[in-house]
């Protein structure tokens, strides 16, 4: 919505209100202001009268103009636009003027003819476009006196606001409305707007306009017929209409339009002689309800859908024979249903207006448009005003002011809130003290309670007056697993951190195709998005990696040769349930060539990787696993296995995608985030005698994996209350042992109770050997 | 005698020094003669003999463990020595990740409100048109319900596009008083230059008996977070529009790249809008069956708080795991 400070001006007195204030006012009652413009016309630019015009001798397309400038001779200007034939007032910068853009006025000769200054443009002179060549102006914008500098024309250097509204503000549509808003706000009466029309034709509206509703709706209309002819809008419809945006082609649409813009009532013109009309040569509108749509037909043809919709063919433009003109209101909550359930297609310029509230005193939007085609045109109104349409009464509701002094927590006087609430149009009926039953004006369509009014108190009465104060609260414990959560998220995300990982945070979906060509789950068919944004991601995601994997591609284009990221996410089963998952992934050099490594790169390696995991969710098995997925690594793959139950995997990203992303060798973690949550500990009593170290080096099937020998070794353990602990030392083969490898484990053994002898060493040992041995073959190498 | 203290200063080595010792101190060596000559001497002389022996053994010894000593520091010095590195190499191979900007702005939101006896709650991502829309008193024709703007899936659920349901269903759950935030994704079908698809908010509740909870309460709140956010910033509220509020409010703070003297980044307003917030508009609370209560409302976008608080240049890059960004943050 754009207002400017000088059309405000005509409903209410600005004169001591600074650019500034009024911005800081506007912003402070909930107006927000988008954009300010202050238009300043250079000194030096007059008003001009064109005495005469003809051709250039040399040029065609050239015009020679003598052109008063309120000097003792006219002056000789050369003006190339076709329309300073026409024009009487014109703009004239004379020399010495410095037009926008540093543009200087010079004597100047044009093919060997003076030119003594320039007639501009609106766009020269820095103002919004108007027309199509030179600035012809006219009285309305104040008297027009030759030789007067434009710069002291108030409506010509206006100030420009852009405000933007909210969905609820509907009855700022309009210069009427803002300034009502104003009006509260500064304390001002509104300027009354007043117009008697004289100009009675002997045309008699029951004779031209047959109209029937056939069922009751919920709005009002006025029809007016007039004959005008020579419509011209002047000069400031034009200008600012174009400072709003809402700049027409026809001189009869600019009428209408600001008329519109001026006092937020919907109007529109119809040319009265495309209607059908009847055997007595009369137009039959018909007004039908379709749902709650409000539809005006002629005949079988729809004319307009109320608010919604106008059928163009109807429409008049410059016409020169009877207009009909429409002012009306519809209930906006209705309409808005009625469109959305039918699913018609809207003229956006008008729904916005009807779908947020437009002005519904409809008789004082009529006046507006009389007065401007009055003033614009030769016109005559037909004998009275067709009006339509169920007067919708305004809501009243009961309201104690301390109610709302709760809700806002201050104390503002109760005479300065009836003040506020009169201003803005409400009517105060005092039941007992404090008490009033309020009722709310029509164009506040939105204002339904207490807490609605205290909104129309607060915003006018100014916020920031309003003392902040704390709120004293009962201590509660508030921890719960959610703050349990947050801390581990923290805490491990710090470990990630520390092991030299990168927090990534990628969106929540992934490409269905994709994750199907890697053979990853999916949502179900009839679970999945009917609107992704786009096909990259018209899925959910349903695991990190991919998302990581992604992430490490676009860092290699970036030069990244070590790329090392984690992210803590959702992800979606195929039934849509949602996990928090933890994935990391680490690609390309784990070192990278440097004085430590002799210049020499050390790449990322399972061994190494499952370290820097272990880093950040501490112990862990492996446990080698069939690839679930063609991200997978068929023979570098393993289930993490913790307190017996497995919390993830962890890879070798499958060669093939590499390739596919571009990427070096690459490792992958993913985990239930829940599962590597730390768990309470207990600690256990932990013995005082020395431990002793054995390594056992046996001789084994290649085919037996260690995940294997450590189960029997755990199980051993179970009785063998000395043995605290094993691990590989050392896996080797050659050719000597054919099928075979030699595995060396190393062994804890302590007691909690005495120190170990020789042969407590040795029968535990042989104990170990022989399980080895009856379960797997293992010998003694 | 001054020969055998020379030879001790004299050792250039612990090896030499040790033959010197076997020399003067060993078993044979001269010590252990003289001390034998000792039952040669006639008695009366035997006293000053033997005094004259001891004097000299404490005095070579005293030589000699000076000798020791020193030889043995100047040892440990050349072994030092040779153990010297150029620690300046080294620091060119910093192990160590970051924490990505959006999380650290959320745990800085969520460690205030913790701090002032918030509790955290949370809710899923996919939501229905109750939680989402119908219960936060959004009219039909609001356009987050347009498909326009909310991921919808088939079977009618949707995307949350704000964190908002979480208030609802913790509302549902419990009795008030509330005191809550609701940190997470949200989602909403936008991606452009200043718009991600998914992006993350911080809602807040706060839920009281009636007449307890104010606006003055929530311009309290908002007024100290913003500051423990931003520093010494202005704090400007702007009188808004939202349906789940009433009043509604939008939050303001000077610029803090050109101190409110307006600029690109703020549109020349001097000013950046940085939170939504209300008085809990009681359709909503009508929709949890709450009866008699007061309350107050606010949600902020941590995607922007980042940005404005790390000076981030570009939103997208923000969920590309790009190294370039996230190694500044180390």
């Amino acid at each position: 919505m754009i207002v400017t400070k000088s059309w405000l001006k005509e409903y209410i007195d600005l004169k001591d209100i600074s650019n500034e204030e009024l911005i800081k006012k506007f912003n402070e009652i909930g107006l927000e202001v988008d954009s300010a413009k202050e238009y300043e016309i250079p000194s030096n630019v007059v008003v001009g009268e064109v005495i005469s015009c003809q051709k250039h001798p040399n040029a065609d397309k050239l015009n020679l103009c003598s052109v008063d400038v309120g000097e003792d001779e006219p002056l000789q200007i050369i003006c190339g636009a076709s329309n300073v034939v026409n024009a009487k007032f014109v703009a004239v910068a004379k020399i010495g003027a410095v037009l926008p853009g540093d543009f200087k006025i010079k004597k100047a000769k044009l093919r060997g003819v003076e030119s003594l200054g320039m007639i501009c443009s609106s766009g020269e002179l820095g103002l919004v476009d108007i027309e199509d060549g030179i600035m012809i102006l006219d009285d309305s914008i104040g008297k027009l006196v030759v030789g007067k500098e434009l710069r002291e024309y108030e409506k010509l250097n206006d100030f420009v606001v852009e405000l933007e509204l909210t969905a609820n503000r509907g009855d700022a549509l309009s210069i009427l409305g803002v300034a009502r808003d104003l009006s509260a706000a500064l304390k001002k009466e509104l300027i009354p707007f007043e117009f008697n029309y004289d100009k009675i034709s002997k045309l008699a509206i029951a004779k031209e306009l047959n109209i029937e509703a056939k069922e009751e709706f919920n709005g009002t209309i006025n029809y007016l017929l007039t004959t005008a002819t020579d419509i011209k809008a002047n000069f400031l419809i034009k200008l600012r209409n174009a400072f709003a945006g809402i700049l027409k082609d026809s001189e009869l649409e600019n009428i209408l339009a600001y008329s519109t813009h001026s006092s937020g009532v919907i109007l529109n013109a119809y040319d009265f002689e495309k209607f059908y009309k009847d055997e007595k040569n009369r137009v039959n509108l018909s007004i039908v309800k379709n749902g709650n749509l409000i539809e005006i037909k002629n005949k079988d043809n729809l004319v307009a859908v109320l608010g919604a919709y106008v059928n163009k063919e109807f429409l008049a433009k410059n016409s020169e024979g009877k207009i009909l003109i429409e002012a009306c209101y519809v209930e906006p909550n209705e309409l808005i249903e009625g469109v959305i359930s039918k699913k018609i297609k809207v003229d956006e310029d008008i729904y916005y207006k009807t779908s947020r509230g437009s002005e519904p005193n409809i008789d004082l939007g009529l006046k507006h448009l009389q007065k401007n085609l009055c003033l614009n045109s030769k016109c005559e109104y037909a004998d009275s005003i067709i009006k339509i349409g169920n007067k919708i009464e305004p809501k009243k509701i009961g309201v104690d002011f301390n109610d709302i002094l709760a809700i806002i927590g201050n104390e503002i006087p109760k005479k300065e809130m009836a003040r506020i609430l009169t201003a803005l149009g409400y009517k105060l009926n005092k039941t007992s003290q404090d008490l009033y039953a309020i009722e709310i004006p029509l164009h506040a369509h939105d204002i339904k309670n207490i807490y609605d009014i205290a909104e129309e108190i607060l915003r006018i009465y100014g916020i920031d007056k309003i003392t902040p104060k704390a709120l004293n609260i009962i201590e509660t414990n508030r921890i719960n697993e959610n703050f349990d959560f947050y801390k581990a998220k923290k805490e491990i995300s710090d470990l990630a951190v520390g092991a030299g990982f990168y927090e990534a945070i990628t969106y929540a979906f992934f490409n269905r195709e994709n994750a199907l060509k890697y053979g990853l789950k999916v949502l179900k068919e009839e679970l999945d998005l009917i609107n992704p944004i786009v096909n990259e991601l018209n899925t959910m995601r349903s695991q990190l990696s991919l998302n990581l994997i992604e992430s490490a591609q676009r860092n290699v284009k970036y030069g990244k040769k070590s790329i090392a990221l984690f992210e803590i996410g959702t992800v979606f089963n195929e039934n849509r349930e949602e996990t928090t998952n933890i994935a990391f992934i680490f690609s390309g050099e784990a070192q990278k060539p440097y004085v430590t490594n002799a210049a020499k790169a050390k790449m990322i390696d399972f061994a190494e990787f499952s370290k820097k995991i272990s880093s950040i969710i501490g112990n862990f098995e492996l446990k080698e696993i069939k690839a679930q997925n063609a991200l997978m690594h068929p023979y570098q793959s393993a289930a993490v296995i913790k307190d017996n139950t497995q919390i993830g995997v962890i890879y070798k990203l499958h060669p093939k995608v590499a390739s596919d992303y571009n990427l070096n060798d690459t490792y992958l973690a993913e985990f239930d985030f829940k599962k590597i949550i730390p768990k309470h500990t207990t600690a256990k009593a932990y013995s005082n005698y020395q431990p002793t170290t054995k390594d056992l080096s046996v001789v084994i099937s290649k085919n037996i994996k260690f995940y294997e020998v450590a189960k029997v070794l755990k199980e051993i353990k179970d009785d063998l209350k000395i043995l605290k602990d094993f691990y590989p030392l050392d896996i080797y083969s050659d050719e000597s042992l054919g099928d075979s490898v030699s595995l060396t484990i190393r062994f804890t053994l302590q007691s909690n109770d005495k120190t170990l002898v020789d042969e407590d060493i040795e029968s535990a040992m042989k104990l170990i050997l022989d399980r080895l041995n009856s379960k797997f073959g293992a010998v003694l190498r | 005698m001054e020969n055998l203290e020379i030879k001790i200063k004299e050792a250039k080595n612990l090896e030499e020094l040790e033959k010197v010792r076997v020399e003067i101190f060993g078993k044979k060596g001269f010590l252990a003669k003289e001390f034998a000559k000792l039952k040669d001497i006639p008695n009366e002389q035997k006293k000053d003999f033997a005094k004259n022996l001891n004097e000299l053994k404490t005095k070579l010894t005293e030589v000699f463990e000076d000798k020791k000593n020193s030889l043995q520091n100047e040892a440990l010095e050349l072994k030092l020595k040779q153990e010297a590195i150029d620690v300046s190499l080294y620091g060119y191979d910093i192990n160590k990740g970051a924490i990505h900007p959006i999380t650290q702005t959320m745990n800085k939101i969520i460690d205030y409100f913790t701090a002032l006896n918030f509790s955290i709650e949370q809710g899923p991502l996919v939501e229905d048109d109750f939680h989402n829309f119908e219960a936060l008193n959004l009219p039909k024709n609001h356009p987050a319900r347009d498909m326009q703007d909310t991921f919808f899936f088939k079977d009618k659920h949707l995307l949350r596009t704000h964190t908002s349901p979480v208030q609802i269903k913790t509302m549902l759950k419990q009795e008030p008083p509330i005191r809550m935030i609701a940190p997470g994704a949200v989602f909403r079908r936008d991606y452009d230059l200043t718009h991600t698809p998914m992006f993350h908010q911080v809602e807040g509740l706060v839920v009281d008996k009636k007449g307890v909870v104010s606006f003055a309460n929530l311009k309290y709140i908002l007024t100290d977070f913003l500051h423990y956010m931003f520093g010494d910033v202005k704090v400007r509220f702007r009188p808004s529009f939202f349906p789940f509020t009433e009043p509604s409010t939008e939050v303001d703070i000077s610029c803090i790249f050109c101190e409110g003297k307006g600029c690109r980044v703020c549109s020349h307003t001097g000013w950046l809008e940085v939170l939504g917030s209300g008085v809990v508009d009681p359709n909503v609370f009508e929709k949890v069956g709450y009866k008699d209560v007061s309350g107050y409302a606010f949600g902020l976008g941590v995607e922007r708080f980042a940005m404005l608080l790390h000076k981030v240049p570009d939103l997208r890059s923000m969920f590309e795991g790009d190294i370039r960004l996230l190694e500044q943050f180390r």
